[in-house]
């Protein structure tokens, strides 16, 4: 099963707050697309994780997710992954995808395998 | 060349608004600010005023619309009037959080209940606080150079911030006098085209009134705090340069009356102030050391300006009509805050009158002075902090 909530390239730049002073933004609620100010994720208990093999690619999930979190991948192989950083796990993809291709898996497990994930890849947990 | 014209305070405002050239107006009617929408909604039908004229189904909508159109980079303009701008309280978080310079009059008006359509202060003075600049109009000549000025001051890349212009409902929206219209070219030269980054932009993508939690957003709400202090400066420059393209000169943040050698000084603030004047200048003629301050700017809070104008007098009185519920004048909380600051223990008290657009008569501003000269004497316990005028019974000791 892919997982494009890892991203494999397609992840949105965030900002990284050691790049950017205060100045840089704080003067008005307008900044260039892509920079957000932070992630949006901590009200989630669960995940959904999208299937590649049963996934249709219907794109209903694209369309009702109500912050924008399920993404078009542009490729091949799977149509849509979740931004993690911006899912609150509110379970509506799961509910409208007509080909039981998403499961809502618990969070806390999820997180220990992106940790574990990136263990061994050799890098810190991602903020 | 500029011509004159004979104008209610409303149409004064709205042939300002005209030379201002915005690009939406949205606007909701409402007694008494409903004669400068109707005006405008003429020009714009006449060809006079190049402008979108959005007839919206509410003043929540009013801003909205006007909030938008600003976050596509144009000049916007709406007005109101007492519930009408409670309604919108919502909004003014958002043009003045989103810096969205928007120019708004809004025509000062009671707020129910009772239900009453006139005259009085408590509709803006209740959204001090809600980052909007807040300027208060004497006359319908300088609601009309405010028109032009209030562009300027927000659209000020220093500034970036909406401002609104108060005018009191029906002493200043609906009485008229002569006023000088200046010429679409006078009017070109003081005020420039709107241009902003802080806009909608299809060639480099923005996001725009995003969220920013707990870790951000302080730094939005110090550069408002700290952009809106700075337009005192710019208010100067402002009139600097409306005194050099359009001949005439406005003093400032504050406009003070004699009071560099004022032992008794009356602060106030809109349309009253003249009346105050007339009798503060029969006193003089009579040799009483009095004077007379109004506050044309409220927010910025002109603090420095205030204790500049009092700090030598003996007795200040604050003149409003407002008050702040259990609380006291919230002009005069906000004087009495600047004079604390800086350590100036001048006595002050405070007279709330022309509520529900009473009027406030000669004979109770003279009663304003005369108590003035009793707290600067030996008889100030006499005086209470807060008087409502024209009541006999003062109600409880609090």
């Amino acid at each position: 099963m892919s997982d494009y909530s890892e991203g494999k390239g397609l992840r949105i730049p965030r900002l990284r707050t050691d790049a950017l002073e205060p100045g840089d933004y704080a003067d008005s609620t307008c900044f260039p697309a892509g920079w957000l100010a932070e992630t949006n994720a901590g009200w989630r208990l669960k995940r959904p994780v999208i299937d590649a093999e049963t996934c249709a690619g219907c794109l209903q999930c694209y369309l009702y997710c109500p912050d924008g979190a399920i993404r078009k991948t542009h490729t091949d192989d799977v149509a849509v992954f979740v931004d993690v950083d911006f899912c609150k796990g509110c379970g509506i993809c799961k509910t409208v995808c007509a080909f039981g291709s998403i499961s809502m898996v618990d969070e806390g497990e999820a997180k220990k395998t992106d940790a574990a994930r990136a263990a061994a890849r050799g890098e810190g947990e991602r903020a | 060349m500029s011509e004159k014209k004979f104008l209610s305070g409303d149409e004064a405002f709205a042939e300002g608004v005209r030379l201002a050239r915005p690009q939406v107006i949205s606007a909701y009617p409402i007694t008494p600010q409903t004669v400068v929408v109707e005006r405008l909604s003429e020009m714009v039908e006449r060809g006079d005023l190049d402008a979108d004229y959005l007839h919206v189904e509410s003043e929540h909508s009013a801003l909205s619309a006007a909030i938008g159109a600003a976050a596509a980079g144009a000049r916007a303009f709406t007005a109101t009037s007492s519930q009408g701008l409670l309604y919108m309280a919502e909004c003014l978080t958002y043009a003045a959080g989103g810096r969205f310079p928007i120019v708004m009059m809004n025509a000062n008006r009671s707020t129910c209940l009772p239900w009453n359509i006139y005259g009085d202060q408590r509709d803006s003075l209740s959204l001090l606080d809600h980052g909007w600049i807040q300027v208060y109009a004497e006359n319908a000549q300088e609601a009309l150079d405010l028109a032009l000025m209030a562009y300027r001051l927000g659209e000020d890349a220093r500034v970036r911030t909406p401002v609104m212009v108060c005018l009191d409902g029906f002493a200043l929206t609906h009485t008229y006098e002569t006023v000088d219209v200046p010429s679409p070219a006078e009017a070109d030269a003081f005020l420039p085209p709107y241009e902003t980054s802080n806009r909608f932009d299809f060639e480099h993508p923005v996001s725009i009134g995003y969220t920013a939690g707990p870790a951000y957003n302080r730094y939005y709400k110090q550069r408002e705090h700290l952009d809106m202090l700075a337009a005192a400066q710019v208010v100067d420059e402002v009139e600097g340069e409306f005194a050099r393209t359009i001949g005439r000169a406005y003093p400032g943040v504050v406009d003070a009356w004699h009071c560099e050698d004022a032992e008794e000084i009356v602060v106030t603030l809109g349309s009253i102030a003249g009346e105050v004047r007339d009798v503060a200048s029969r006193l003089r003629a009579a040799g009483r050391k009095v004077g007379v301050l109004r506050i044309r700017y409220l927010r910025p809070l002109p603090g420095p300006e205030i204790v500049a104008a009092v700090s030598g007098a003996r007795a200040v009185a604050v003149l409003e009509k407002d008050v702040s519920f259990g609380a006291e004048g919230t002009v005069f909380t906000n004087v009495n805050s600047a004079l604390h600051r800086a350590g100036c223990p001048v006595p002050t008290r405070n007279f709330i009158g022309g509520l529900g657009g009473d009027d406030i008569t000669e004979g109770q501003v003279m009663q304003i002075f005369d108590a003035l000269h009793q707290v600067a004497g030996s008889d100030a316990a006499r005086v209470p902090d807060v008087t409502f005028l024209n009541i006999a019974d003062q109600g409880g000791e609090r």
